[in-house]
């Protein structure tokens, strides 16, 4: 619903319409014109896309570069052991900040984007562009073992809906633009924009349309050249990749099962930490603060650890300074600990580099520990690294494209893709064997919120059942006697009646059916109320959701139920009524 | 050993056509395992599938499933003649029939306020002496089936009939459900205008021999 008069916004609307109806040039073939209508709306979607992957772009660009100056300042040797506090401190602030005067929930980002995409967009807030983007700079600047592409693009999807509000658009184009917002800001952040149009496609929006693909593509586009423009072409990994052998190709299967387990482990710890940190203290800053302050301790003995860690990532795939086996091992479980530890205890940020990093870690050992086997021709370990990030982050969010376009973009390298695809479809199939969703959907899954267009849960959840309420009824009182009855029924067009008391509240309906063969009997005229031979059916109420309701039709097996509000008799509702517009809403919405 | 389900019990599980779950079949919407050629459902995955896809696979709470044909014989068999109940005026008698019934069925119902109810809406008098007092509500009293219960009053009471006669004996009716009680009412009624029936009950007879009486009335009627 539009928030603004229409008449002030008139403008906006001329906008946004003017390709449509400049393109679709009235009097020809409908379809034809239709197509020429649909063809501009794609047109002007991809319009909008640029300018929010322009502004994604910068604020990816942004947001990188100040952590990367924070880090600057507080990573060198010079602070001692104040470094311990530095997450403390950072990550306090941080949720102090957000949540006393942002007055913004300090989300996780990606799972905020996925319910905004399925339960409207008023739940993607203005706000959170500022506090996420102030928040993540302060938990990864000040060393919370995290990374930043969650919150961006939670900021990017952010973005987009401030755009399609500030063009006034519907809900179903706003949604459309927090895809482009997201896919904008993780082109940017990556520099790689078919990871942004892969990422959004299959994670966030789940649909493949013109509408979602072409200005998903435009943003992805824009926001990387943006990136490109500000902060150079650079390629995230470097990485000299050698020739893999049938040997090791084999062995990637074996890394994908080992990076499914991990991520399995990953993501289940992460609820296990937040509960352990709620028992703490209900003040969320001071959690928030704690939690700094073990990733702090940690970080003093490890300082790999500390923050996104790709610094370590590159340092593992280029291998000038061979780490031990014991180093890496040790940095993975650390590093599952520290990133366990900031999101747990509320520090903003997302799993995305941290699955990567880890990825990349147990990808080493296990290429260290291959080169220990007596095998022929196994490919060197760097090269393993590489393929456990895809498969990391595969398992983690149930995206195997996102694992494989991203690897191969952020080392430009094509030349791995066979390994990659092995490690991610393995992955993926022993992840998907322990969790029903991904990092980002199972909560949402859990809690019934996770409803992509066109599938029959939103079908149900966008019927609204007073819209289709039949309210041409007589209806009876309880205490109604057969004789007066039979003095309605005369006049009466329907073969039920729906009986209230006298609250109006609704306690039965009586059927023509059952009451048919008596109704000739003047005996009984004053001797039978309608409260003695209605029959008790479940009420809808009008608050329960829809597939409630059509549960008591299948539990009571009647075509018609009564509906109430707040105990009170509304009307009726049918079957029939109800699937017709079903029908009619999965016609509308089917692309 | 998990439980395999053949193709019939799965239709009757899912409560769907026959047909519809061959077709489901062989486009592969439904997991099964394929045994000679014949589908074998494993209970508890085709639970979880049809949970997930929302099906309802539950019992259904049986609104529409019908009683048998309610016997007004056996109801007036299981209720019972109750004579010569305290009788000074409707409430008194609703009290002595709530505490004799009470003790009859086997129940703990507050009899006379449930009837009482009834008869503020409208008089239970059928005239000619008689009346068939029931509660509002069919199905309160939790009984197994249907009873109907004959009440002899010592004396006469006023019921407020519509042909003004003081009430000689009452019919309580406690029905299961709605569609017994419109049975029974109806059946009781028609019974009640046999004549001879009529002029039997007017001579203060015993309770055995009204029992007797009802039987071969229905028995004839029957035939």
């Amino acid at each position: 619903m539009p928030s603004s008069k229409p008449s002030e916004k008139a403008w906006t609307q001329r906008l946004t319409d003017f390709l449509p109806r400049a393109l679709g040039s009235e009097g020809d073939d409908p379809l034809q014109h239709l197509q020429r209508v649909s063809a501009g709306e794609t047109a002007i979607m991809m319009l909008s896309a640029l300018g929010i992957g322009l502004v994604c772009g910068l604020l990816a660009i942004g947001l990188n570069a100040s952590v990367h100056a924070v880090r600057g300042a507080l990573g060198g040797s010079e602070w001692g052991p104040w470094v311990i506090l530095f997450p403390a401190a950072g990550m306090g602030l941080a949720v102090y900040l957000i949540r006393s005067l942002m007055k913004d929930f300090a989300g996780h980002g990606v799972s905020d984007v996925i319910q905004g995409m399925a339960v409207g967009t008023k739940s993607l807030r203005r706000r959170m562009i500022a506090s996420r983007f102030i928040g993540s700079l302060l938990t990864v600047g000040s060393g919370g073992s995290t990374g930043l592409e969650g919150p961006i693009v939670c900021v990017g999807g952010a973005w987009g809906t401030l755009i399609g509000r500030w063009l006034d658009m519907n809900e179903r184009r706003k949604r459309l633009l927090i895809g482009y917002g997201v896919a904008g800001a993780v082109a940017g952040i990556f520099n790689a924009p078919l990871t942004g149009l892969i990422f959004t496609l299959e994670i966030i929006v789940g649909e493949y349309t013109a509408l979602t693909i072409l200005p998903t593509i435009i943003a992805a586009v824009s926001a990387t050249e943006v990136s490109r423009l500000l902060a150079g072409n650079k390629i995230t990994f470097h990485h000299e990749i050698a020739n893999f052998s049938p040997t090791s190709l084999v062995a990637c299967i074996a890394l994908g099962v080992l990076t499914g387990l991990l991520s399995v482990v990953f993501v289940r710890s992460l609820p296990w930490w937040e509960s352990v940190f709620a028992r703490l203290t209900e003040r969320l800053w001071i959690r928030a603060a704690t939690g700094g302050l073990l990733v702090g301790l940690l970080g003093y003995w490890f300082p790999e650890i500390l923050a996104e860690g790709y610094v370590t990532t590159q340092a593992f795939l280029t291998a000038e300074v061979r780490p031990t086996l014991l180093f890496v091992l040790g940095f993975v479980l650390l590093k599952l600990v520290a990133c366990g530890v900031t999101l747990g205890s509320g520090g903003v940020g997302g799993v995305f580099a941290p699955s990567l990093v880890i990825g990349s870690g147990v990808g080493l050992a296990f290429g260290m520990g291959l080169q220990l086997l007596p095998l022929e021709g196994i490919a060197e370990e760097t090269a393993f690294a590489l393929t456990g990030m895809t498969g990391m982050v595969t398992g983690v969010m149930h995206g195997p494209l996102t694992g494989i376009f991203l690897v191969m973009e952020a080392t430009r390298g094509y030349s791995l893709i066979l390994p990659l695809m092995l490690t991610a479809s393995s992955a993926m199939v022993v992840s998907s064997y322990f969790e029903s969703g991904s990092v980002y959907t199972r909560e949402l899954i859990a809690r019934g919120h996770l409803m992509r267009r066109g599938t029959d849960r939103y079908l149900l959840h966008t019927l609204n059942i007073r819209d289709i309420l039949d309210r041409d009824f007589d209806i009876l009182r309880d205490t109604m006697l057969l004789g007066e009855f039979v003095e309605v029924f005369k006049h009466a067009h329907r073969n039920y009646f729906p009986v209230v008391n006298k609250e109006q509240q609704c306690v039965g309906v009586v059927f023509l059916d059952d009451v048919r063969s008596y109704l000739f009997d003047s005996q009984l005229y004053p001797l039978v109320t309608m409260g003695t031979i209605m029959r008790n059916l479940p009420n809808i109420d009008l608050q329960e959701p829809t597939d409630e309701a059509l549960e008591k039709f299948e539990t009571s097996q009647v075509w018609s139920l009564p509906v109430v509000e707040n105990g009170r008799f509304l009307g009726m509702l049918s079957k029939s009524t109800l699937f017709d517009h079903y029908r009619r809403e999965l016609q509308i919405q089917e692309t | 050993m998990p439980q395999l389900l053949t193709l019939p019990e799965a239709v009757k599980l899912l409560r769907v056509p026959a047909t519809t779950l061959q077709r489901w079949i062989r486009l592969g919407e439904v997991p099964c395992q394929m045994r000679n050629g014949e589908a074998r459902f494993q209970k508890n995955t085709l639970l979880a599938w049809a949970k997930k896809k929302h099906l309802f696979v539950g019992k259904t709470s049986g609104i529409t499933q019908q009683r048998q044909q309610a016997n007004l014989l056996a109801a007036l068999e299981r209720g019972g003649v109750h004579a010569k109940l305290s009788a000074e005026n409707r409430g008194v008698l609703f009290q002595d029939l709530e505490t004799r019934l009470n003790a009859h069925l086997h129940t703990n119902a507050p009899l006379a306020t449930l009837l009482e109810e009834r008869e503020q809406l409208a008089s239970t008098a059928i005239g000619q002496g008689l009346a068939v007092p029931h509660p509002q509500t069919p199905g309160m009293l939790e009984l197994s089936d249907s009873v109907v219960a004959i009440g002899l009053p010592k004396i006469p009471v006023e019921f407020e009939a519509a042909d003004g006669e003081p009430i000689i004996a009452v019919f309580v009716l406690l029905s299961v459900d709605a569609t017994h009680h419109l049975q029974l009412l109806a059946q009781l009624t028609r019974l009640l205008r046999n004549p001879e029936l009529m002029g039997f009950l007017h001579t203060q007879p015993l309770p055995d021999a009204l029992l007797e009486a009802f039987r071969k009335s229905l028995d004839s009627a029957a035939h």
